[in-house]
């Protein structure tokens, strides 16, 4: 007679352990994998061709991590130069290209997708209680059209490649020498792959809900990836638009930012900004989310507020489109301009700091555990925090025209995009790893591997800060001899920051194959993908959830997870 | 399975429809304000011509929004996304706009006289 | 019309497609904006040159194009509107009129391009009309090719989709009940419209 498998596994999860015969658990642990999704289907066609979510965020997984490490070793190329003040192992015009590309592959082949075509297409569809995305096949496109835009960057890239910075300012990138256009088709082109993924989000969200689930008991995962996703669809046309211009004034000639003709580069700058200070919210209101979930897990309480935190990320959503101005500080708009940007760019700390304050309150008189997502989350709230301190302080006008283009300004964007993005993406790769391949890291590895990553960050960006407010100017091949220390405590530190992410890197991929087996829940957390087998089967749930039961409910015991069989017939 | 809300609640108001009847009169309209526009263009002139010009065409588009696009007689959230969208669209206007547009009286810049450039 | 697995009904497939294409819509108009802006504001520091150069808009071809695309927007409702009665031939007729409309806008529109270079009113670095200096008035007609450019490249984009869709409605694919992807077509073909309404003033009807 086969054992009632679902209460085995139901009876491993709980709080209330019961002794259980190991061998049991694990032949009802093995047993979920025949249905997963990892297992249904072999063939690379079965992957390439799939339309299932989870397959999908795998596959971008798998990319923007190799984007990740490409981006990366344009770091690590920038600061071997940067160790010595004068002339290195690189040529300056090879240094203007490795900054282009780094800015180019960091932002729009990892930052902008990650989280949302990773964690966002495997955990929104579970979250919602849906069995995929609203358009399943329109999600495997964004995947290939990301595929191309990448490649058509990369092939850019060999043939030179960009030296106008990430940023591709008329008029130098009009008139550039390097091969600007084929670098900002593809940006373009990654560009609909992020409209495309955003467009999927908010139909997701709005249609596939499961009975009873409203929008306010939703998983606050959710919220943020709606919110980004507005971003994406109404930001991302204007940048498509100001970088085909830019390709197009560079082959053509179309002079439509040329001065000689009447034209205007600053307003290349507005359309530019116009997108990509919203797209800075692309990359982190996820990590907000991220963050979301892990909190109320390790504290086993739910969030201080939830409509304040739901909330707050349409706030942000909405106020991030009124500040682009404040990248325009010095390039010659109105003061009159200057001073309504720098007003707006105040506004959003406001929401920023409800979430701050939220998480922390959670935290209160909760049952905290200390493991590897929550160290990230320590990590990040310091990071947040400070980081988004010295944007206010970029913010005010007349503070910026001193640290406008400086190492300030590096060391700030770093503080948000590594302190934050990174650090939540890593976060939530550990957080959600049981539930995506049945594996459990080793946690040890984790922690110590966390504190790397932490202290590598410091000691590279800090050194920044002071370089900046001292004067050293951003994207410069060489700098005066009393800034070398600094900058060498910079390259030392991203060398630690390197060692750590390869690290983490590999301890994870080992994992995937002799990691220790997980059950669907180990965290115990109410979130409602945590109710399926951990790797889930290709419809996400054996059994539909009730959403009375709420993503954040630990004043009640944890739900049933039915990870093993299915029971009979409960439709 | 089911899904939120109740299907009956989000195909009440959907596979939208309107009369020919409506359509060719809306047509007729759109070709009337088509043709004021014009000769509008031709009599007054300069700034109150771009304002003539401007809420005619927003005239236009409303009819063809509300009723060849099914706006008005459709779902609350299809509004929602067309005011962002006009929303976000006069953002960037404005936005260039009140850069460009007030630099002859408050430049960044002063030089030495007291001019901007 | 097959149900995805991921919907309870088809009426519900259907109003999250409806969705989908609304924030396409929504999505587009912005690609559409930076344009504008640009207008606004080169209009705004050479209103001189702009209305020079606007006198050489060849405003008989504009305004033909108007009523072309206004009609057009008319007969794919009426389209849509006989598919909803079964009435299959009309409708392919109706699809028919309807591309036929678009494809002599994009005539007209090449007749126009032609007509200007010809007199040497290209973009930016290949402009070579005398009459008017190049500074500030070529910013005019530079714009003039990119916003009615992207609005061909997005008209012909929709003819595209037109066509396959007048294909599937002569095949039988739609019924009374299940025509959503005509549906689609035509909120595509209506935003179209909807661009050229505001471009038409904005490029031959200033002043």
């Amino acid at each position: 007679m086969t054992p009632d498998v679902s209460t085995v596994v139901a009876t491993v999860d709980t709080a209330h352990a019961v002794a259980v015969d190991p061998a049991r658990a694990e032949a009802a642990l093995a047993l979920a994998d025949d249905r997963s999704y990892l297992r249904a289907g072999s063939g690379i066609r079965s992957w390439l061709l799939t339309t299932d979510h989870k397959r999908i965020a795998l596959m971008f997984f798998v990319a923007t991590l190799a984007a990740l490490v490409l981006g990366g070793t344009f770091a690590m190329l920038l600061r071997t130069k940067l160790l010595t003040p004068g002339p290195g192992f690189v040529e300056p015009v090879t240094y203007n290209r490795l900054f282009t590309l780094h800015g180019v592959v960091m932002v729009f082949m990892f930052m902008i997708p990650a989280i949302p075509a990773v964690f966002g297409n495997f955990f929104v569809p579970m979250m919602l209680g849906a069995k995929d995305l609203a358009f399943p096949r329109l999600n495997l496109a964004s995947f290939y059209v990301y595929v191309f835009g990448a490649a058509l960057t990369l092939w850019g890239m060999i043939h030179g490649g960009a030296d106008t910075g990430w940023t591709f300012y008329a008029p130098y990138a009009t008139t550039s020498p390097t091969d600007v256009a084929p670098v900002a088709i593809g940006v373009f082109v990654l560009g609909v792959s992020s409209i495309m993924t955003g467009l999927n989000f908010i139909a997701t969200t709005h249609m596939l809900r499961r009975a009873g689930l409203r929008w306010f008991a939703m998983p606050m995962f959710v919220w943020t990836i709606y919110a980004t996703s507005i971003i994406q669809v109404i930001a991302t046309p204007v940048l498509g638009l100001a970088v085909i211009l830019v390709a197009l004034d560079h082959a053509l000639h179309m002079g439509i930012f040329d001065p000689a003709l009447g034209g205007d580069p600053v307003l290349f700058e507005h359309l530019f900004w116009f997108y990509s200070h919203p797209a800075v919210y692309i990359m982190i209101l996820p990590a907000m989310g991220v963050i979301s979930e892990i909190v109320p897990t390790f504290a086993k309480k739910h969030p201080l507020s939830y409509k304040a935190l739901a909330l707050s990320s349409l706030g942000i959503a909405f106020i991030g489109f009124l500040t682009w101005g404040h990248h325009l500080f010095v390039a010659g708009i109105s003061q009159f301009d200057a001073a309504i940007f720098g007003a707006m760019s105040m506004f959003v700390a406001i929401f920023s700091a409800i979430k701050v304050f939220s998480w922390i309150g959670t935290l209160y008189r909760g049952s905290i555990t200390f493991n590897t997502p929550m160290l990230y989350f320590f990590s990040f709230i310091y990071l947040f925090a400070f980081g988004g301190m010295t944007g206010i302080a970029v913010a005010t006008t007349s503070l910026d025209i001193h640290w406008h283009d400086t190492y300030f300004v590096i060391a700030h964007f770093h503080f948000i995009m590594i302190g934050g993005t990174l650090t939540a993406f890593l976060g939530a790769i550990h957080y959600w790893y049981p539930k995506m391949f049945g594996r459990m890291y080793p946690e040890r590895w984790g922690l110590v591997s966390a504190g790397l990553v932490f202290a590598g960050f410091n000691l590279t960006f800090v050194p920044q800060f002071l370089l900046g407010n001292a004067g050293m100017p951003r994207r410069y091949y060489s700098y005066p001899a009393r800034y070398h220390m600094l900058n060498v405590m910079s390259t030392l530190g991203a060398y630690l920051l390197a060692a750590a992410l390869l690290i983490t890197l590999i301890y994870l991929v080992i994992s995937l194959r002799w990691g220790r087996r997980a059950s669907p829940n180990p965290w115990g957390s109410r979130s409602f993908e945590w109710r399926s087998p951990s790797p889930p089967p290709v419809h996400n749930f054996l059994v539909p959830f009730d959403p009375a039961h709420g993503p954040y409910a630990y004043d009640e015991p944890p739900p049933e997870t039915h990870g093993g069989e299915a029971p009979p017939e409960a439709t | 399975m089911s899904l939120h809300p109740p299907t009956s609640l989000v195909s009440d108001r959907d596979a939208p429809h309107g009369s020919a009847r409506t359509y060719v009169a809306v047509w007729l309209a759109l070709v009337v304000l088509a043709t004021v526009t014009l000769l509008a263009s031709r009599v007054v002139g300069g700034g109150w011509g771009l304002v003539i010009a401007f809420v005619v065409a927003a005239a236009k588009a409303g009819l063809v929004v509300a009723f060849f696009m099914h706006l008005a007689s459709g779902r609350p959230v299809h509004r929602l996304i067309f005011a962002i969208a006009v929303a976000f669209l006069a953002l960037l206007v404005l936005g260039v706009l009140s850069d460009v547009g007030t630099r002859a009286i408050a430049s960044a810049y002063v030089d030495d006289l007291g001019g901007s450039p | 019309m097959t149900l995805h697995e991921q919907y309870d009904s088809l009426p519900r497939q259907h109003a999250t497609a409806r969705l989908g294409m609304w924030i396409f819509l929504g999505s587009e108009s912005l690609l559409f904006a930076g344009l504008f802006a640009l207008y606004a504001a080169y209009r705004f520091t050479y209103p001189a040159e702009f209305h020079a150069a606007s006198q050489h808009a060849n405003v008989v071809l504009g305004t033909i194009n108007t009523y072309l695309l206004l009609t057009s927007s008319l007969t794919v409702a009426l389209a849509i509107h006989a598919t909803q009665r079964g009435e299959r031939r009309r409708s392919v007729v109706l699809l028919a009129i309807t591309i036929g409309l678009g494809l002599a806008f994009l005539a007209l529109k090449a007749m126009e391009y032609a007509e200007h270079l010809a007199d040497g009113i290209a973009p930016g670095h290949y402009y070579t009309f005398d009459a008017i200096p190049a500074h500030g008035a070529v910013l005019y007609f530079t714009l003039y090719y990119l916003l009615t450019g992207m609005h061909a490249l997005h008209v012909t984009g929709g003819l595209c989709a037109l066509a396959w869709l007048a294909w599937r409605t002569w095949r039988g694919d739609f019924s009374p009940d299940a025509h959503i992807a005509l549906e689609l077509g035509g909120l595509y073909w209506h935003l179209v419209d909807l661009v050229w309404i505001f471009l038409w003033p904005l490029i031959y009807l200033i002043g």
